[in-house]
């Protein structure tokens, strides 16, 4: 149903303003409804456009309205730490069009790159203690702690931090008790209402306990040691890298074993045999260079 | 009578008058605050609007009222008429139409014509000439916000 409207459109129009003479500029609120309907992998880009788009990438009302729409997605973060700060980074799409004449770009690229998150105050982390739950990634047991989580009934020592269900639970050992075993003196916080037999495996001091909520209760498990610290679970299996691959815990022979079928990652040894499970490379690609003195802290992944 | 009272006339800008059902007006919150505050008569102006736009705000608000009128229409159907209502538009009638959706308060046709800018425009050039917008970073706050961003450590 196209309306006799063409011809009419010059007259039309009214333009005030002289360098646009068709456009009317939207006011901030309708362009954040319009920003908040973009893949939120696509805001870097956004974010070289204009300064006011620049500043509206950054507004909490950009974020509330995603949240509105329901139009959240999950993003990774990386933590880095140096010794005298963390910088935080974010999975993007790579903009289109680089500002600065590089032209030393590969050809292959995934079109991934991480960029730097400007955090106003980023507390010391460790890898233990930082949570996303939801939109809220959580700092547990950083001293100068942020803004309006609950500070903890008890002092830890090493807390160790994970979440199930929306629920931050907390592991460590008790400031009073000085041992290094890692024997009970554990204490958690957080009480969970029953939500069935479910374990909650933390790891700290390279041991693992594991919160059954059934029992209300801490179990060791006499899980052989972690051989780094990069840990995530998924389905009820614990992931792990380290010496350059991915492992995975056997709970039944308890023993790490190597993830399978990952052609193609750099850098990788492959050994052990009856691997059960397997992954599948989806991309690799550099997307950051960062000096030697920055340490890996931990990747997470938060909804906004 | 009743016949006219079921009829609404909507004013443009430049005046232009549309006479509608009464049922497919009052999908604009506006219109529908306008009817029942003041007496406005049938006929009411829209400051805001061009006849151009109107015209389309218009067809949009017909195909809605029938569908949520007798519910006959699918969903499916109903979504691939809204992807060929918004997927011709140039960027003036759509920043137009996001503008007059904004001005009359009509909710779904703010989210349709807001999703089409959003999948219209994906990179940084696109922006610039869709959104006419100007790039106003100087030559060194682009170096910086390279080096703030990914480039952080390259050198």
């Amino acid at each position: 149903m196209s309306s006799p409207d063409k011809k009419k459109r010059k007259e039309n129009v009214p333009s005030p303003t002289p360098q646009s003479p068709s456009n009317p500029p939207l006011p901030d609120d309708l362009l954040i409804s319009c920003f908040a309907r973009v893949s939120r992998l696509c805001y870097l880009t956004l974010s070289f456009v204009s300064k006011r788009f620049r500043s509206l990438i950054a507004s909490p009302e950009l974020y509330k309205a995603r949240s509105i729409l329901g139009n959240t997605e999950s993003c990774l973060y990386l933590c880095l730490a140096s010794s005298s700060d963390n910088c935080w980074f974010t999975l993007c799409r790579k903009p289109d069009k680089t500002l600065t004449n590089d032209t030393s770009l590969k050809k292959k690229s995934s079109g991934y790159v991480l960029a730097r998150v400007p955090f106003l105050h980023s507390p010391r982390a460790e890898f233990s203690g930082l949570v996303a739950v939801g939109s809220e990634i959580y700092n547990i047991g950083s001293n100068s702690s942020s803004v309006s989580a609950p500070s903890m009934p008890l002092e830890l020592i090493e807390p160790c931090a994970s979440v199930v269900d929306g629920k931050i639970y907390v592991a460590g050992l008790r400031k009073d008790s000085l041992d290094e075993s890692f024997e009970p003196p554990i204490d958690i916080k957080y009480s969970l209402k029953n939500m069935g037999d479910l374990y909650v495996n933390m790891v700290a001091n390279e041991n693992v306990v594991a919160y059954n909520s059934k029992e209300d209760q801490l179990e060791p498990r006499t899980w052989r040691r972690f051989l780094s610290d990069n840990f995530c679970e998924i389905e009820n299996v614990m992931y792990s890298v380290f010496n350059g691959g991915v492992g995975w815990y056997d709970t039944k022979s308890n023993i790490w074993r190597y993830l399978k079928g990952l052609v193609g990652l750099p850098d990788c040894v492959f050994w052990g045999e009856n691997c059960e499970i397997w992954g599948k490379l989806e991309w690799f690609d550099l997307v950051v260079t960062v000096p030697r003195s920055y340490d890996f802290v931990k990747a997470l992944a938060a909804t906004v | 009578m009743s016949k006219s009272e079921k009829k609404i006339v909507l004013k443009s800008l430049d005046n232009e008058a549309f006479e509608v059902e009464k049922a497919v007006a009052l999908q604009s919150q506006t219109i529908w605050v306008m009817c029942e505050d003041k007496c406005v008569g049938n006929e009411i102006p829209l400051e805001n609007v061009t006849g151009q736009i109107l015209a389309k705000v218009i067809d949009y608000c017909k195909k809605h009222a029938v569908v949520d009128g007798d519910g006959d229409e699918s969903s499916e159907e109903l979504k691939n008429w809204d992807t060929e209502f918004t997927k011709n538009m140039d960027q003036s009638t759509l920043f137009n139409m996001i503008l007059a959706a904004n001005y009359l308060n009509i909710k779904s046709l703010l989210n349709l014509t807001c999703q089409a800018v959003a999948d219209k425009t994906k990179t940084i050039d696109e922006f610039h000439t869709f959104l006419n917008i100007e790039n106003n970073f100087t030559p060194e706050e682009e170096a910086q916000i390279c080096q703030e961003n990914l480039w952080a450590f390259d050198d």
